[in-house]
């Protein structure tokens, strides 16, 4: 409950005053960022949902009232009664003879990255499912399972429970029960796509290593002391994927984030403690806190709402064991495909 | 920005728009939403509303409209829209009912006083003109503070200053305002 004061007055006010209240800066970066956020997920889930807003409803063109009573034959009832009986216990056994079915099935000798299964669920609707193979394994290859489309991967985990599927060197069956609420089959379209997001999925990880440490090695021997700080910054002597200038990274930074994007990541090079300053045209670097945050699982990301220049991936990220979504959004901005924005759940 | 070019990016990018119109109006927004939701709704609904606001633009603004000039008014009238639903939607939680008869009825005045409202609006401004004399950060301060309802660190993270100094000032700003007020007889 807010405390009373004298700047109640100003509640409701007209838009002269509004206009002068918002000229007074309102919101935090965070702040800003926070609600940010929660618009876009609310927005991605009404793409999905492709729900009607309530203006769209108010403005629809008929509109009927009135109840229309309609008298049949008592008869009509016990007989729908009965065909709806047929048509549940007929599709439970479908249901039960296709799973057991794919239980024989032999899908492959050998291993391929990743398999689809076409499978109906209790609910009689068709899921493309895909398989992708831990090669790491030698012994046995394992398998999970990634689920399609679900109605709000962004918001909420999508729930399934799987068996190890081990079909390349025994035929055991994989029982898969979803819970998505709509089915869409993966096609080879978005291969592509899903190339390009794990390029990126990539290029995010040596950004994060840029900021964290772990892309950079440095020599301690060699530093200078920063002035507006105080802080020891220690020269640069060696990068994962030679990054070893202010231009390199800025390029690399550049080619794989929009411009837009890209001012993401001014305070590697600016504000009040930079980590990465040129001195005598040479690279240094201060101490950073180790630990980064994108760190993927190996499901594949997941692509949606394509258009002629862009197309959202959703992928999923071990975060220390706990698997978060990260929505990224990207861009054909004319030089290359680039990440555009990227939302998380809450770090 | 203005119709033209919020219509002609969104036919280019429809995210990168969204994301434009939101960095340029989400401050005017809030401050739209907030003005009517102050003293109703808690901090996340606010938030919530504003989200609102921008999705609605997002889905409902005609990119086909010949209208090509500034979007200020149209995003204005969302927002007010959407602070009116949401109050609406918080008060409605709390309604309760009542039976009336004829006799009480008739003994209903209406609220609507034009000369309260005149002298409300000649002390809002009055208030805002003082405030915003003091000058900057001081003015932002105390409208952070008082009307936003902000703690100090988070003054101090807008204004990037350390909170100590947000308080300190803060003290001598009320002061200073309390005088200039004085002199046109409004004690605070």
């Amino acid at each position: 409950m807010k405390r009373k004061n004298e700047f109640d007055i100003l509640e409701n006010a007209d838009e002269s005053i509004v206009n002068e209240l918002s000229e007074i800066p309102v919101l935090t970066e965070s702040q800003k960022k926070h609600i940010y956020n929660m618009s876009r997920r609310n927005l991605n889930k009404m793409k999905r949902e492709n729900i009607k807003t309530e203006t769209e409803y108010k403005e629809d063109e008929f509109t009927v009232s009135g109840v229309d009573v309609v008298k049949g034959g008592q008869w009509f009832r016990f007989f729908y009664t009965a065909v709806a009986c047929i048509v549940a216990v007929v599709g439970l056994g479908s249901a039960v003879f296709l799973l057991k079915n794919s239980a024989d099935t032999v899908v492959n000798e050998t291993a391929p990255d990743v398999m689809s299964y076409v499978t109906t669920s209790s609910d009689n609707s068709l899921h493309t499912t895909e398989v992708s193979a831990d090669t790491v394994s030698t012994s046995a290859v394992s398998g999970y399972i990634a689920s399609a489309v679900t109605e709000s991967a962004v918001q909420t985990e999508e729930q399934f429970t799987a068996e190890t599927v081990s079909a390349f060197t025994e035929t055991t069956s994989a029982e898969i029960t979803e819970t998505t609420t709509s089915a869409e089959i993966i096609s080879d379209d978005k291969t592509d796509y899903i190339q390009i997001t794990k390029e990126l999925m990539k290029a995010l990880e040596v950004i994060d290593g840029l900021y964290c440490g772990s892309e950079m090695s440095y020599d301690i021997r060699d530093y200078f002391v920063y002035a507006a700080t105080g802080e020891y910054y220690y020269r640069v002597n060696g990068s994962k994927n030679n990054l070893l200038t202010q231009d390199d990274i800025v390029n690399y930074i550049n080619s794989h984030y929009t411009e837009g994007y890209s001012m993401s990541t001014d305070t590697l090079f600016y504000g009040e403690r930079p980590v990465y300053v040129e001195y005598n045209g040479v690279l240094y670097m201060r101490e950073v806190a180790r630990g980064g945050r994108y760190s993927w699982t190996d499901d594949a990301p997941e692509i949606i709402d394509i258009t002629d220049n862009s197309f959202t991936a959703i992928c999923k990220n071990d975060f220390y064991g706990g698997v978060l979504t990260v929505v990224l959004y990207i861009e054909n901005d004319g030089e290359g495909w680039k990440i555009n924005d990227i939302i998380a759940d809450e770090w | 920005m203005t119709a033209e070019e919020y219509s002609a990016l969104y036919r280019k990018s429809p995210d990168k728009a969204y994301r434009q119109l939101f960095e340029e109006y989400c401050g005017y927004v809030y401050a739209v939403v907030y003005n009517k939701l102050r003293s109703t709704a808690s901090r996340e609904d606010i938030e919530e509303c504003v989200s609102d606001v921008f999705t609605d633009i997002y889905f409902n603004y005609n990119t086909e409209s010949v209208y090509k000039g500034d979007m200020h008014g149209y995003v204005s009238t969302v927002a007010k829209r959407k602070a009116v639903d949401m109050y609406r939607r918080i008060t409605a939680r709390s309604a309760h009912y009542t039976e009336t008869d004829d006799d009480s009825i008739s003994m209903i005045h209406s609220d609507y006083d034009i000369e309260h409202d005149f002298d409300r609006a000649d002390s809002q401004r009055q208030l805002i003109n003082a405030v915003k004399s003091l000058g900057e950060p001081d003015s932002t301060i105390l409208i952070q503070k008082f009307y936003y309802d902000r703690t100090s660190s988070e003054i101090a993270e807008l204004l990037s200053m350390k909170s100590a100094s947000v308080r300190m000032r803060c003290t001598r700003a009320l002061k200073k305002l309390g005088e200039i007020l004085g002199k046109s007889d409004i004690t605070l």
